[in-house]
């Protein structure tokens, strides 16, 4: 006996989603990228990259407005035909879901540096899948709801960490501002647009709500909230650390919570704490990137039913997951999709949108 | 039964004797029906002989019912002596006027509806000549006194639990809120038990999808028997394989009205004491009417004690192991040095050194139920005391180890709702083998699913993690913290209520 539940998904869950599907993603390791571009100026970075993607967001909501009701997906056949849709629509998904595998590679490595040495990585990555698996399964009004029940908590204790390691900084590592050209601050951005990725969700979220111009407020919101979480944990990461010493770490943003020294707290390491934190956000990251991809396949598909897409998804994500041998492996494979990703996280809508507008599809404004 | 007929139910007779033959039967001839005959007028005066000659009935009417259920005082007083006395007029007047009579009666035209009214407890009447019979009610069964629900005490507030009647019940709720928009609508449900069960909530303000829903569940219960609020419980769930109750059920009756008032639905099931209160969230279960009857700061209090319990209750044995046993270096030196010290000498791993307690723990819990209230508490004290120190000289478990479990087994009981409280237990295993094979890993990993598994219900319509998933900034404010009660102007949006508004702006002194 079911009685659904009336509530769609509200603009402000926009915030929600999005913003843990940004955090969630690689919020540990992104100092190391961002200094490596911009050096002590480093923290400018995730900032730099945030400005494009402000017009891939106004790209994907006009995209809707123009065919409503149909996700990023739909609207591809609609703009260029079906054949070219279901071959660049397909080809999307398999990046997509190689490149969110890998990332759940990165984040299960790091559990087993710092958590579980001993474990075998198969056995905890298995079980931390079967998890996000069943979360995806049940659909975009369970990941929402999982999502807004960690939101609050989640979102205060990284603050209160990363605010907590301000005392330790030093502040001539930061020092001088702006001491890069324009070039690097270009490259700089897109080195770190990977950060941003996870916004290709909204290709796919955009037709839960009636409300477009508020949800469209809301996800600028989620991504003027994540630069500014960026931008605290990179001022305190570069502070802490500088350039030189950022290099030494895998995952520097853990290391500058380590520093942390707050006498007769119950736990020895708040880095501890900030990674069990990040984790709870990265699971609800990972189950809402997994219904995307398994989404977007049904719909490619009409054949295949979401749950069964979600199925489908299972064996090729947990062998690409259990591929790498090691960290500099997927560090390694991570890369290249990092540097195409652009190409087909926000190229794909842009240019879509682009040929709808010249070709004056869909409904005009 | 020699009587015609008609679609599978029996007309009633003309002659009450067999009539009451007929009812006889159908019970199988039960040793606790009463059958009172009431001798006609030639009868009282010893005239067999002219009842004989012209072949009419000698007696008048028959009363029957089923001993134990009707009040035979009152059957005595009201239907027998004025039968005795003038059986015409008694007939005429009960007939004719059972409406302003103050006697609750009724009239049915079939032995089966009458029967089943004898089986409910009320009292049947056959007249001579007539087709119908009266049914009266006269309840007679012994009736528990209201007390205070011992698994729901409180400190402040009425010592007032629900009985074993639903009436009464009903009652108890009618007296607190005396609104004509109080609905009270009752269907029976059990093929054999016949279960009277009604369904409470404001015409006004619950939303009419769900008092449709509630009714359409309940209607779809096709079952022979109805013992227990429980059986509907497990009934109506919107999910019959988890743990979690999607349903609240108490025996306070302060909870269910307070429940009505914020526009949701109570089902109170005749022969039960508790009553079914739906939808419901998490946030519920931690909840007591009682934080309403103290001030802002201590009802705020006693919430966020209970919510800390309640995680307690559910987390504190799989992170003692987790941080004991496979993510020491997480504690601080000295905490993770004490732990190994008292540890030192047990032979057991943790896990199953934590699992042999909490077993423990368990089995005292469920004796102590059943065990005589005089000797409980001193065998209580014993078995705690006693047994814990002489397994902890013996090595068999640690301190710290004792520690955990004696907390988490308190923490347990810190919400106000036992069935939640069995939840709790559940989950605190999950964690447990969460903590040990994969520890803090695992206690993340276990708390996830958890919640993902939270995220996948629904009660009603209602999302189970409500008001937190969706966020909804009107009732978050009443969530932990308890909202003050000048400020309840709206009802919470969770519960999704045609009439939202609560109170005027009641100001004080202080915010002009």
């Amino acid at each position: 006996m079911t009685f659904p539940e009336k509530t769609s998904l509200r603009p402000s869950m926009y915030l929600v989603l999005i913003f843990t599907a940004i955090i969630g993603y690689d919020m540990l390791s992104n100092p190391l990228v961002s200094v490596k571009a911009l050096g002590n100026s480093g923290y400018f970075a995730p900032l730099a990259a945030a400005v494009p993607v402000i017009a891939i967001i106004i790209a994907m909501f006009a995209l809707q407005k123009r065919f409503p009701g149909k996700s990023g997906v739909q609207c591809a056949s609609l703009i260029i035909g079906n054949v070219p849709a279901v071959i660049i629509n397909l080809l999307l998904i398999i990046f997509w879901r190689v490149f969110a595998a890998l990332s759940a590679r990165n984040i299960m490595t790091l559990v087993s540096t710092q958590m579980l040495l001993k474990t075998p990585l198969w056995f905890f990555s298995t079980i931390g899948y079967l998890g996000i698996m069943y979360l995806a399964y049940h659909g975009i009004e369970s990941i929402s709801r999982f999502v807004a029940f960690t939101f609050i908590p989640a979102t205060i204790i990284i603050i209160i960490v990363f605010c907590a390691a301000f005392p330790y900084i030093d502040i001539r590592q930061l020092l001088p501002v702006l001491d890069f050209s324009v070039t690097d601050l270009i490259k700089g951005a897109f080195s770190m647009s990977y950060l941003y990725f996870p916004l290709i969700l909204l290709f796919l979220i955009t037709p839960y709500t009636k409300k477009l111009p508020s949800a469209r407020r809301f996800t600028m919101a989620a991504l003027a909230l994540s630069v500014l979480v960026f931008l605290i944990q990179n001022i305190g990461a570069i502070g802490i650390f500088g350039t030189s010493g950022l290099n030494r770490y895998t995952w520097p943003t853990l290391e500058f919570a380590h520093v942390i020294n707050i006498r007769y707290i119950a736990l020895e390491q708040i880095g501890v704490v900030l990674l069990t934190v990040w984790l709870v956000l990265t699971f609800g990251a990972a189950a809402f990137n997994y219904w995307g991809t398994a989404l977007a396949l049904s719909q490619l598909f009409p054949k295949i039913s979401y749950k069964m897409a979600v199925l489908i998804l299972a064996l090729p994500t947990g062998l690409v997951l259990l591929l790498p041998q090691n960290i500099i492996d997927t560090r390694f494979y991570l890369l290249i999709f990092e540097r195409w990703g652009v190409l087909a996280f926000f190229g794909h809508p842009l240019i879509l949108w682009l040929i709808a507008v010249i070709r004056r599809q869909g409904k005009e404004s | 039964m020699g009587f015609r007929s008609r679609g599978g139910m029996t007309p009633i007779g003309p002659d009450p004797v067999g009539n009451a033959a007929n009812v006889a039967k159908a019970l199988g001839r039960a040793t606790d029906l009463v059958i009172r005959k009431i001798p006609g007028d030639d009868c009282v005066r010893g005239d067999a002989a002219a009842d004989a000659r012209d072949g009419s009935s000698s007696v008048r009417a028959v009363v029957l019912f089923l001993e134990g259920l009707a009040d035979e005082e009152a059957i005595r007083r009201h239907i027998i002596t004025p039968l005795l006395a003038d059986a015409a007029a008694a007939i005429a007047h009960f007939s004719a006027a059972n409406e302003l009579s103050a006697l609750k009666s009724s009239t049915h035209e079939t032995l089966e509806t009458l029967i089943d009214a004898l089986l409910e407890g009320q009292v049947l009447l056959f007249a001579d000549g007539c087709h119908t019979g009266l049914a009266f009610v006269m309840p007679g069964w012994s009736l528990r006194p209201i007390s205070e629900p011992p698994s729901e005490k409180a400190i402040r507030g009425p010592r007032e639990g629900f009985t074993e009647t639903l009436r009464e019940n009903i009652a108890m709720v009618r007296r607190w809120v005396r609104d004509p928009e109080l609905r009270v609508t009752k269907m029976q449900i059990g093929t054999r038990t016949h279960t009277d069960v009604a369904i409470m909530y404001l015409g006004d303000v619950a939303n009419p999808d769900i008092v449709t829903e509630v009714r359409k569940r309940l209607a779809a219960i096709k079952i022979d028997a109805i013992l227990e609020a429980g059986y509907l419980e497990q009934l109506i769930t919107d999910s019959r394989t988890t743990l979690f109750p999607l349903t609240q059920a108490t025996e306070r009756s302060d909870k269910v009205t307070s429940a009505i008032l914020e526009g949701r639905v109570a089902i109170i099931v005749d022969k039960s004491a508790s009553a079914i209160i739906v939808p419901t969230t998490v946030n519920e279960l931690y909840q007591s009417p009682e934080d309403h009857y103290y001030d802002f700061w201590l009802g705020t209090l006693l919430r966020v004690i209970r919510l800390i319990g309640n995680n307690l209750a559910i987390a504190l044995p799989g992170l003692y192991i987790a941080l004991a046993a496979v993510n020491s270096e997480l504690l601080p030196t000295q905490l993770a040095l004490n732990i190994a010290a008292s540890r030192l000498g047990v032979p057991f791993p943790i896990l199953l050194e934590v699992l042999l307690v909490e077993l423990t723990i368990e089995i005292f819990r469920e004796a102590g139920l059943r065990l005589p209230s005089t000797v409980a508490q001193t065998l209580g004290v014993v078995a705690g005391v006693v047994l814990g120190f002489a397994a902890v000289q013996i090595s068999i478990v640690s301190n710290a180890t004792l520690i955990v479990s004696v907390t988490t087994a308190v923490a347990s009981f810190s919400g106000p709702n036992f069935q939640v409280g069995i939840s709790w237990r559940w989950l605190k295993y999950f964690m447990i083998l969460g903590g040990a094979f994969m520890g803090l890993f695992g206690i993340v990993a276990v708390g996830c699913f958890i919640v993902a598994h939270m995220a996948t219900l629904q009660s009603f319509g209602v999302s189970y993690l409500a008001p937190w998933a969706p966020l909804q900034p009107d009732a978050l404010v009443d969530a932990p913290l308890r909202q003050p009660l000048w400020l309840k102007f709206r009802r919470h949006s969770t519960w999704r209520t045609k009439n939202r508004r609560r109170m005027g702006d009641t100001r004080g002194e202080d915010n002009p």
